[in-house]
């Protein structure tokens, strides 16, 4: 059996346990646990990995360079701290000349200052160094230390050249482990926020949160001290990149910074470049090469940075502080800057910040940049939803409003500016200024109808004039021109960022303007330019409509009291010629009852006739007054008895027959038996009321019966138990499509106007009212094939009391 | 030679016919009632032409005569008649036709209306010196004096 011995471990074990230790690391600062093993395989005490500066000049000539501490690790405690390492020392020599050194007794080796700080606080007495070459073409060296004089053997110094080997790659490995891993967790709660915007939880708090996470993770991924976000929230404070979220405690960190300032994150903002200073608290060495690489940074602020170091990180040694390193990137989406983030001094190793840790950043910017993008775009969303909601509401109540101004007898057109400037404030983000200006009569000039918005209170006079005058830039739009205008605020405004305006203008004249405006440093955006339009547009309808509507009432007015004239005259004349025609009318009639000889006779039959006309005129003329003031006639109703109505309809169809034109040959024959229910039924009626009705039928048939045609006056019941007179003839006719018209006032048939100059369209008219105001109706039935036309009175009957 | 006179209303037409009758006794009479009336009586190649036209301005287009079929028998009514004033402009047309005809271009005529010559400026500036007018509202006397002054011989007018 063969017996098992501890043997001691080769060489391929050290290296598989350096590479398992750095496969074990998911942290930057993993870096010191790979410099413990290694230190451990040597059996040193400490083990320092250096870096040549970022800004050094090995290759220059003279060479210029320092090395800084990157990692390290001691088996003891703090007090080994060190971060420094001039180009003079050992160490730096073997850096340069790229060969291994080793110093056996650091108290004996004349290249030793055994009086340095590190020496006497250390009492390392035995080091080496392996010079080694970063991924990224950096110098650098593994240096182990003994605090024993026990010198490294020619084994441990290979070992230790080997194991310094694989540092670069191994280091190399585990950023790119942290980067995976940061940017992996950076998307995943990027991605959760996003989750949770789409199920609509999400608000400021929600996305302050999410910042909080960014930064720490950021914050924890490159070990930094201060770890600060700052955004532009374009949509509430443009132009300013508020602190969005820090690690540090944020009372000791500037709130906002804004373009131009000094100091590098303003600097940041304003190039959109990043910036990396390996040492804020002495950039002085490098400040020439950071002005070459940074130019125009304002360095002044820059100079108590040391104390402050010292101040918030009390080093143990004050001349063993770790760099204040600095990196620094901007957000951007697309070419659009969103603000910047930065991180400050390494709480571990790697104590400082190269250009490696600058590109992750840049990354983690591009990211956050476009979460905030599309929080900045939804809020916009729902801003623009929030406006048009608020539009569309809004417009609606305006119409309300408007129509209620629109009943009133003298609309106020205050009121609609006033409801359009108040949908402007709630749907136009950023409107502090709201002002509706209309050209004042007979003045002509531009004056102020209506201001809304408290921020015209923080201006005086003088700028309100400047603003009124600048929004008269509309006016040069041309007629017909509608929309907004976004307008170059005057340099004389002292408060006013933004102003917008849109003409007022009706029948292609402006007659004044909608002014928004904005003591904000937001702009308007095109939805609020289409708003400023759509409300302008708006306004100018309901000015039109306003201004139609008092022309409208105001011919209304004229036209009430023209027809109120015009019904006196009616009046004043049918009351006029009523008597002294009704008197001669009356004195011939009974002239005619008289024994008279023949020829006197008929002179006189005629001269009836003619009154009778002139009767019926007189008539027509009081009725006409009468609709027009009431719209009916008034009737006094009584019963009529056969013989009565008869007598009046004898009396009326010998006076037609006697006015007509002989040469026509036309007869009126009053058919009798028809009227024989009479005798025990009678109709209600007003019989002066009839009579005209009567006499206007007649007309009718004399003027458009043909010649030698008769008209026929009958009587009789119809199918609905109610008599009915009815006036027949052949003549024009009446076609079953003209039957409605034929009651319009003033309508006349095509072919009545052809026969004769006479009749305006009223007989029928005023007949149908008659008929209305005896509870009756006039009937017209439609011309027969055989030219034949029925004209109907019709009345109700009732029992003979 | 006879005077014609276009009138559509019986009872004036009756009045006028009676004041020229007496005034005129030597004299014949035609009266026409319609603007159709007045056309066919110009085409009538039986009739002779008048010496002068008495012709009222507002005229209906023709008389009520039915067709067999019971419609009315409107002749050959004027193209755009509504259009161009119907009823209104009936005396009008029938001067410009007067006017047009070779041989009947020099007859006098006289427009016997109520209108005013305000509401007959337009019309009157157009035939100027080719038309006498005459108010309704005037007393006979005037009518029959200038009638009168217009068949004087010698005077244009006559067919021959």
């Amino acid at each position: 059996m063969a017996r098992r011995t501890r043997a001691r471990p080769g060489a391929g074990q050290y290296v598989r346990k350096l590479v398992e230790t750095a496969l074990g690391q998911d942290r930057l600062s993993g870096l010191d646990e790979m410099l413990k093993c290694i230190a451990q395989s040597l059996d040193a005490d400490g083990c320092i990995l250096w870096e040549a500066t970022p800004d050094s000049g090995l290759d220059a000539n003279p060479p210029t360079a320092s090395l800084s501490a990157l990692a390290q690790w001691f088996n003891l405690d703090r007090h080994w701290t060190t971060y420094k390492l001039q180009l003079s020392s050992v160490s730096g020599q073997a850096v340069l000349s790229n060969t291994d050194a080793k110093v056996d007794d650091a108290r004996t080796d004349p290249r030793v200052d055994f009086n340095l700080p590190f020496f006497r606080r250390t009492d390392v007495k035995a080091f080496c160094c392996f010079p080694i070459r970063f991924q990224s073409g950096i110098r650098g060296a593994v240096n182990l230390y003994r605090v024993p004089a026990r010198a490294f053997g020619k084994e441990e110094m290979d070992r230790g050249r080997e194991l310094a080997s694989l540092i670069p790659s191994l280091y190399q490995a585990i950023r790119d482990r942290v980067s995976f891993n940061l940017l992996r967790e950076l998307d995943l709660l990027l991605q959760q926020a996003e989750i949770a915007a789409a199920w609509r939880v999400e608000d400021a708090e929600t996305v302050r949160g999410t910042l909080d996470g960014v930064c720490r993770l950021v914050g924890d991924a490159f070990q930094a001290r201060e770890t600060s976000l700052f955004m532009e929230d374009r949509l509430s404070a443009p132009n300013r990149f508020d602190l969005a979220a820090t690690t540090w405690p944020p009372f000791a960190t500037k709130r906002s910074y804004e373009r131009g300032e000094p100091g590098l994150t303003p600097w940041v903002l304003d190039k959109a470049r990043s910036v990396r200073i390996f040492d804020l608290a002495y950039f002085q060495e490098d400040l020439p090469s950071l002005q070459t690489t940074y130019p125009g940074i304002s360095w002044q602020d820059r100079n108590n940075v040391l104390a402050t170091v010292r101040d918030h990180f009390h080093p143990r040694f004050p001349d063993e502080a770790p760099p204040a390193s600095f990196m620094c990137s901007p957000i951007q989406t697309g070419d659009r800057l969103l603000g910047a983030i930065r991180c400050c001094t390494a709480l571990r190793s790697p104590y400082y910040f190269a250009e490696r840790e600058v590109s992750l950043l840049e990354l983690a910017a591009m990211r956050i940049g476009q979460f905030w993008e599309n929080w900045l775009r939804r809020r916009e969303a729902e801003e623009e939803n929030r406006s048009l909601r608020g539009l569309v509401d809004g417009v609606s109540a305006m119409n309300r409003r408007a129509q209620q101004e629109l009943s009133r007898e003298n609309p106020d057109e205050r009121v609609i500016h006033e409801e359009a400037s108040r949908i402007g404030r709630e749907t136009v983000p950023g409107a502090d200024l709201l002002g509706i200006l209309v050209k004042s009569e007979p003045a002509n000039e531009f004056e102020f109808s209506h201001r809304d918005g408290a921020a015209w209170l923080q201006i005086d006079e003088a700028e309100a004039a400047h603003l009124k005058s600048c929004v008269l830039q509309v006016q040069g739009g041309g007629a017909g021109w509608a929309g907004a205008l976004a307008i170059s605020t005057p340099p004389a405004c002292r408060l006013v960022r933004h102003v917008i305006a849109a003409p007022l203008s009706t029948e292609g004249q402006v007659y004044g303007a909608m002014q928004i405006a904005s003591i904000g440093e937001r702009e308007f955006s095109k939805l609020a330019l289409a708003i400023a339009g759509l409300l302008a547009e708006q306004v100018g309808l309901y000015h039109h409509l306003i201004a139609t509507l008092g022309r409208s009432r105001q011919a209304q007015r004229e036209l009430t009291r023209a027809a109120e004239q015009q019904k006196q005259t009616y009046e004043d004349l049918g009351h006029q010629m009523k008597t002294p025609v009704m008197t001669a009318y009356a004195k011939v009639d009974a002239l005619l009852r008289s024994p008279l000889p023949d020829k006197v006779r008929a002179e006189v039959q005629i001269l009836r006739a003619i009154l009778s006309k002139a009767k019926t005129v007189s008539w027509s003329t009081q009725l006409f007054a009468q609709l027009a003031e009431r719209g009916e006639l008034e009737a006094t109703l009584r019963p009529l008895n056969q013989r009565e109505l008869l007598n009046v309809i004898n009396t009326a169809a010998s006076d037609q027959q006697q006015r007509l034109d002989a040469s026509r040959d036309l007869v009126f024959r009053v058919l009798h038996s028809g009227f024989r229910i009479l005798d025990d039924r009678e109709v209600l009626a007003d019989i002066e009321l009839l009579e005209h009705a009567i006499q206007n039928l007649l007309d009718n048939a004399g003027k458009y019966s043909a010649p030698k045609s008769k008209v026929e006056i009958h009587a009789g019941v119809t199918a609905g138990d109610r008599f009915h007179i009815t006036v027949r003839n052949k003549g024009l006719r009446i076609r079953s499509g003209d039957v409605r018209q034929c009651i319009i006032r003033g309508w006349r048939g095509e072919e009545a106007r052809l026969v004769t100059g006479e009749g305006s369209g009223v007989g029928l008219w005023l007949a149908h009212h008659v008929m209305k105001a005896l509870n009756g109706e006039l009937m017209i039935v439609p011309t027969t094939g055989e030219s034949i036309t029925e004209a109907r009175l019709i009345l109700p009957f009732r029992a003979r009391r | 030679m006879s005077i014609w006179l276009v009138e559509d209303d019986p009872s004036q037409a009756e009045l006028i016919l009676g004041a020229l009758r007496d005034a005129l006794p030597k004299e014949e009479f035609r009266h026409i009632k319609t603007e159709r009336g007045f056309f066919e009586a110009l085409d009538d190649s039986a009739l002779d032409l008048p010496s002068v036209i008495i012709l009222d301005v507002m005229l209906p287009w023709t008389e009520l005569r039915l067709l067999p079929s019971g419609e009315l028998d409107r002749g050959a009514l004027p193209a755009g008649y509504d259009e161009d004033g119907g009823f209104y402009r009936a005396g009008v047309r029938c001067l410009e036709e007067v006017r047009r005809r070779e041989n009947t271009r020099s007859i006098p005529v006289i427009w016997l209306t109520v209108l005013t010559n305000g509401d007959l400026s337009a019309e009157l500036g157009r035939f100027s010196g080719r038309v006498v007018y005459v108010s309704k509202r005037e007393k006979p006397e005037k009518l029959i004096a200038t009638v009168r002054g217009l068949i004087q011989p010698g005077q244009p007018g006559s067919r021959g």
